[in-house]
């Protein structure tokens, strides 16, 4: 049993052997990582998803845990435009063998969708999408393809 | 960068170097063509290069097809896409690979933005952007800035006016972004409120470089103290209301009248093709070169070719 006892609160859930925690999510944006990373659709396995914690870093922090389930190369960038913040902790055989820290990249590949109807990027051509960030503080990015710039709510996750 | 293999699909791609190593190439051959330039140099024989014009043009179809022509090379493709297997719902990658089969470059214009991007990563083959859709068009951009070295001996230093349609031409958006590369330039955009050039373009120019960027929309002021007035279409096509066409179309003309303010060598350009926003009467004068500036699309085009296929000259 693991015991999270940040501020007297007590949650208990089995310990994971292997799979994958998303720990510091801002509240509320757990069920948007799991929507976007298509979680639900990739693994059958158990799935803890923890709302509203109180956390001493984030004031109150969403968690996941992932039972046999490890994210693919680009997805830390994706969780880190959805839920700027957030640690990844690959767990094996009940250890902790790393963790990070989802940074947003230089380049986002396969994470953003462009929202230029015009793009080539959004038509039936097999493309992966590729948005090169110009700025990460407030986050601007910009198409591979297109070239437009986009912030705010621009930034449109490819789910 | 080495231009050996490369494709040119967007003027950011180019660094200030790579321009001038362009525009040298452009003087070269036309110093090389001075006794005929309408004469070809015969280096690119056993070249095959596609011309693929998925949206009609004129002027930058005709003018690569020329520069193909002039280097010896030999020119495959269609102008638009009658009767070709796009009609039938072939994909831009599918009919990309077949052409990279037969040529040893692609020429191309598409209505959508980063068509040329995708056809340069999907074939391998150098890709000359002829204009995606509102996206980019380089190589009007480099025959700009070689009509104004050609004219005004260098780009530095000048006071460049921008008039017209500034939102949605694309044009003045590279050349705005190009000339940003070049020191003490002194840009002046003169258009209605409701066509000035967009705000994200002029803060990513801004943060780029100390270029010093006025917006105006009176013209007079701002062409008695300019080195080049470049003129752009209102282009119909934009305006969902024709009203509002008719009341913004005709908002500045240049004409002889207006240039008897100028001084004696500012000089006009245009992208073309034009409407009213140039009168008639102003074609006959020296300070017209806007005719000479869609020539000189050649020689920059037989550079531009030149350097992607390797050839030293
Ligand atoms: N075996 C495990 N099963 C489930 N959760 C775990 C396991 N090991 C660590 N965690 C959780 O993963 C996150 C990161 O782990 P750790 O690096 O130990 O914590 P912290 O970031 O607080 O220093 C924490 O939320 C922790 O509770
Ligand atoms: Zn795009």
């Amino acid at each position: 049993m693991l015991c999270l006892t940040e501020q007297r609160q007590e949650l208990i859930i089995t310990k994971l052997k292997d799979g994958t925690v998303i720990d510091h999510i801002p509240q509320g944006k757990s069920l948007d990582i799991l929507n976007a990373l298509g979680i639900l659709k990739k693994t059958k396995d158990t799935i803890a998803v923890i709302m509203c914690v109180d956390s001493k870093k984030i004031g109150k922090k969403d968690l996941l845990k992932l039972n046999n389930f490890e994210l693919e190369h680009m997805s830390a960038g994706k969780i880190a435009v959805i839920a700027p913040g957030s640690t990844i902790a690959i767990v094996k055989d009940y250890r902790v063998v790393s963790k990070c820290k989802a940074a947003i990249p230089d380049v986002l590949v396969s994470s953003l969708r462009c929202i230029n109807s015009n793009c080539i990027s959004n038509t039936k051509e097999d493309i992966t999408s590729r948005f090169k960030v110009v700025s990460k503080e407030p986050l601007k990015v910009r198409c591979h393809y297109c070239e437009r710039t986009f912030s705010d709510d621009g930034i449109v996750i490819d789910v | 960068m080495t231009f050996k293999g490369q494709s040119i699909i967007s003027i950011r791609d180019l660094s200030k170097p790579d321009i001038l190593l362009i525009l040298e190439r452009a003087k070269k051959i036309e110093q090389m063509l001075s006794d005929n330039p309408k004469s070809t140099l015969d280096i690119a024989k056993d070249k095959v290069i596609a011309s693929l014009f998925f949206e009609p043009s004129t002027r930058t179809r005709l003018s690569f097809e020329t520069a193909i022509n002039r280097l010896g090379a030999k020119v495959i493709g269609f102008s638009g896409t009658e009767g070709t297997s796009v009609k039938k719902g072939e994909t831009l990658k599918d009919t990309a690979l077949t052409v990279a089969q037969y040529a040893d470059m692609i020429v191309m214009r598409h209505p959508l933005e980063g068509s040329a991007r995708y056809v340069s990563e999907v074939t391998g083959i150098p890709v000359l952007n002829g204009g995606d859709g509102a996206n980019q068009h380089p190589t009007q951009t480099l025959l700009d800035l070689y009509t104004i070295i050609k004219n005004k001996g260098a780009i530095s230093g000048l006071t460049i006016t921008m008039v017209g349609d500034l939102k949605y031409g694309r044009t003045v958006h590279s050349l705005a972004y190009a000339l940003s590369l070049f020191d003490n330039i002194n840009l002046v955009l003169v258009s209605p409120d409701e066509l000035k050039m967009p705000a994200y373009l002029i803060d990513e120019i801004k943060e780029k470089s100390g270029m010093k960027i006025t917006e105006t929309s009176e013209i007079s002021d701002a062409a008695l103290n300019s080195d080049i007035i470049y003129v752009t279409r209102i282009q119909k096509e934009r305006f969902p209301d024709p009203a509002e066409y008719h009341r913004l179309k005709n908002a500045y003309i240049i004409d002889k009248g207006l240039m008897s303010m100028a001084k004696k060598d500012t000089i006009v350009m245009h992208p073309l093709p034009r409407v009213d926003e140039i009168s008639t009467d102003m074609d006959s004068m020296d300070n017209a070169v806007y005719f000479n500036q869609a020539g000189l699309g050649v020689p920059v085009r037989m550079a531009l070719i030149s350097l992607l296929l390797g050839y030293n000259l």
